[in-house]
């Protein structure tokens, strides 16, 4: 989601005008002073969200039905997650609960206008489309600008590979209609799978059982579709909340975990839900979330599980977990052990827990998968034990590719500081063609001028991956021979133990000495004469909404993708933190894609930076044959 | 006959007027249309009042 400019968030568009609600006085929904044009008098007793403080009288008079249902909307009330609240305090200690859940959690929920109109209160609000009302919700700008970390990042691809239906140009509407989102939530409702409405993959998929496809057969009924076909999510643990100095509400949430586990069916009352396992994610309650507000809000902690029923938006045709019977049956990992719950927890998840001998068995009789992972560099990554190690090194030169500011709060120690995205190695935006490599000898000489030789062993890391894999693979264009990416980047070092300084590293200027390697560099002809060849693959690495064209980079000429690209999302080559997945699923998944270590492959992006990551770990898999598109779609969007 | 037929042009003539008077000042003498649609204006008096957030906040909502 774009940020909007403060005067953005509330510009009206003359389109607006000419609507059924913009022939409407603003004031009969607004109040305020409509003839005053003083802003202080203009704005006395105006109400910014009327569909909020007074649903029945902004949208009511001619919305009566749907407002009157809308009102115990799930989106309106949060009732279930009230319900859970007081179901884990007792009557003691609920007013200190409510005084939380009214402070940082209630500011979660919407109305009418935003859905309709504005981006929602808890994303900040600001008009969508001038102020024009949209009859469908604007799926960038509305329902991800709220359910944004655990759908739209991996709804998109944010985070993994995406979502089938948002690559089949699917947006949120198309499974989560007026019906389910305009439905009142009965009094007695215990969560949210249990309303009548929500929407089920079955509503579309109909008659699985008796398809063509065996797995169905087999395991409908037993299982939740999404324990095969969604990817990995993230978990969240520890939130806490409280006030600052300032009296500003803040919540900090203290560990961000991307697993999947497979779970229990602990209440099989839901509609549709009658299967025995089902996916389930870490909530981030624990019981002192609330303690700013008074101790042992949570007394009850016990009687509400952790670990809940999830639906992730990351649904593929083809996982990991189902890419054989054996990743799933027998993998104690896939499921919920007692040894993944805290101790705080363990009573809660009781139900949840898969026991060992809950764990269905191993298949003897399985077609087992043939992924050659003979020519993967494995010296092209290291983890924080492995450099921690040889940080002594004298042929090791390890390089921080953060900003400046990250570098100066802390880095490893040892480690200069380089951002690809700032240090002049590409024409700047204004450029002619923006974003493009310099000339090998302007880089090589900044890179001498760095201390960093040819030869040296180079380790880059930085934080979520954003820019290390994409200065690798300059390094290696320029001609460094041993390159390695920091698996996990600052935080892996963290989590290995380890600790940081602020004290800047530089080194002595000595000559790069390196043979740059022309054949990694394609420009945007040499694109379009390859992508003809049934031997090419160009891969588009962007998120999917910029693939469908639903949003562009500010520099394009327009939106949209090369023809016949595929497109791999960056996050689908990484776990959270920059944890790049193992070369075994890393490898069966491109396959997947048709993309193969036989062909030539073409990473592109944006602005090439994304494209150069790609590029890092297709060599890194030992593709032979990778080529970096760093004029991108930004330069290809202007003159195709 | 052609007295009331007057009448009735000038009464007609009276509702339309008022009609599009009416519609006239929800779009074009409105404060809030007129300030709302003028982009300079608002940069100036809303410039500086930026979003804020608690600096403790940390993670993902």
């Amino acid at each position: 989601m774009v940020p909007l400019e403060p005067q953005e968030k509330v510009l009206l568009s003359t389109d607006f005008l000419s609507t059924t609600h913009g022939e409407l006085a603003c004031e009969s929904c607004h109040g305020g002073d409509a003839v005053s044009m003083d802003k202080s008098s203009a704005h006395t007793e105006m109400d910014p969200q009327p569909s909020i403080n007074n649903p029945r009288k902004a949208c009511g008079e001619c919305h009566e039905e749907i407002v009157e249902a809308a009102g115990d909307s799930l989106h309106a009330t949060l009732a279930p997650f009230t319900k859970v609240l007081q179901k884990r305090a007792t009557m003691d200690n609920w007013e200190h609960v409510d005084e939380a859940r009214k402070n940082h959690c209630a500011s979660c929920h919407t109305s009418c206008g935003g859905c309709h109109v504005s981006r929602p209160q808890s994303a900040e609000k600001g008009f969508v489309n001038g102020h024009t009302f949209q009859k469908r919700s604007d799926p960038l700008n509305q329902c991800t600008a709220c359910h944004g970390s655990r759908v739209g990042f991996e709804f998109y691809g944010q985070r993994g590979r995406g979502d089938v239906h948002a690559k089949a140009g699917m947006d949120c509407v198309a499974c989560h209609g007026a019906r389910e989102m305009h439905a009142a939530a009965p009094q007695y409702l215990q969560g949210r799978y249990d309303l009548d409405q929500m929407t089920r993959c079955t509503d579309c998929h109909e008659n699985l059982r008796f398809g063509s496809v065996r797995e169905h057969a087999v395991h409908i009924g037993k299982v939740q579709c999404q324990v095969c076909h969604s990817q990995t999510y993230v978990n969240c643990y520890s939130c806490h909340v409280g006030k600052d100095s300032e009296g500003m509400a803040f919540f900090q949430n203290s560990r961000e975990v991307e697993s999947m586990k497979i779970g229990l069916n602990d209440d099989d009352r839901a509609p549709g839900a009658g299967y025995r396992y089902m996916l389930v994610r870490h909530v981030p309650s624990d019981p002192e979330m609330f303690d700013f507000y008074g101790k042992d809000g949570f007394a009850n902690f016990g009687k509400v599980p952790t670990w809940k029923r999830t639906s992730p938006h990351n649904i593929q045709r083809r996982t990991w977990q189902a890419a054989t019977c054996n990743n799933c049956h027998g993998n104690r990992d896939l499921f919920l052990s007692e040894t993944d719950l805290l101790d705080y927890e363990k009573e809660a998840n009781s139900k949840v827990a898969v026991s060992d001998g809950m764990l269905p068995k191993a298949v003897t009789k399985t077609r087992k998968l043939s992924i050659d992972t003979s020519k993967v560099r494995t010296n092209m990554v290291v983890d924080a034990n492995w450099l921690h190690e040889n940080l002594e090194d004298k042929q090791l030169v390890v390089i921080d590719a953060r900003d400046s500011a990250a570098y100066d709060k802390g880095h490893i120690e040892g480690a200069i500081s380089l951002d690809p995205l700032t240090a002049g190695l590409r024409s700047g935006a204004d450029a002619e063609k923006p974003f493009t490599l310099e000339e090998h000898s302007k880089v090589a000489e900044f890179f001498s001028r760095k201390g960093i030789a040819a030869s040296d062993h180079i380790v880059v890391y930085d934080q979520k991956a954003s820019t290390a894999p994409a200065l690798l693979a300059f390094l290696e264009w320029a001609g460094a021979t041993r390159v390695s990416y920091l698996s996990g980047g600052v935080e892996g070092w963290h989590l290995g133990g380890f600790h940081t300084v602020s004290e800047p590293t530089t080194r002595e200027a000595h000559a790069f000495g390196g043979t740059v390697q022309p054949a990694f560099i394609v420009d945007s002809d040499t694109v379009a004469k390859l992508s003809e060849k049934p031997d090419t693959v160009v891969v588009d690495i962007r998120l999917i909404d910029r693939t469908l064209g639903l949003t562009k980079h500010e520099l394009a000429g327009r939106a949209g993708a090369i023809p016949g690209s595929i497109n791999v999302p960056f996050g689908a080559f990484y776990m959270e933190n920059g944890f790049l997945k193992s070369p075994t699923e890393l490898l069966w998944m491109l396959e997947t894609y048709g993309i193969t270590p036989d062909k030539t492959v073409i990473t592109t992006c944006d602005t090439g930076i994304a494209a150069a990551d790609g590029f890092f770990i297709l060599r890194y898999l030992g593709f032979p044959d990778v080529r970096v598109h760093d004029e991108a779609w930004v330069n290809w969007s202007r003159t195709r | 006959m052609k007295g009331s037929s007057g009448l009735f042009v000038v009464v007609l003539a009276g509702l339309l007027a008022g009609g599009l008077a009416s519609t006239a000042w929800a779009t074009d003498t409105s404060s809030c249309v007129t300030c709302h649609l003028d982009k300079e204006m608002l940069t100036r008096n809303l410039s500086g009042t930026t979003a804020r957030k608690s600096a403790m906040q940390s993670g993902q909502g």
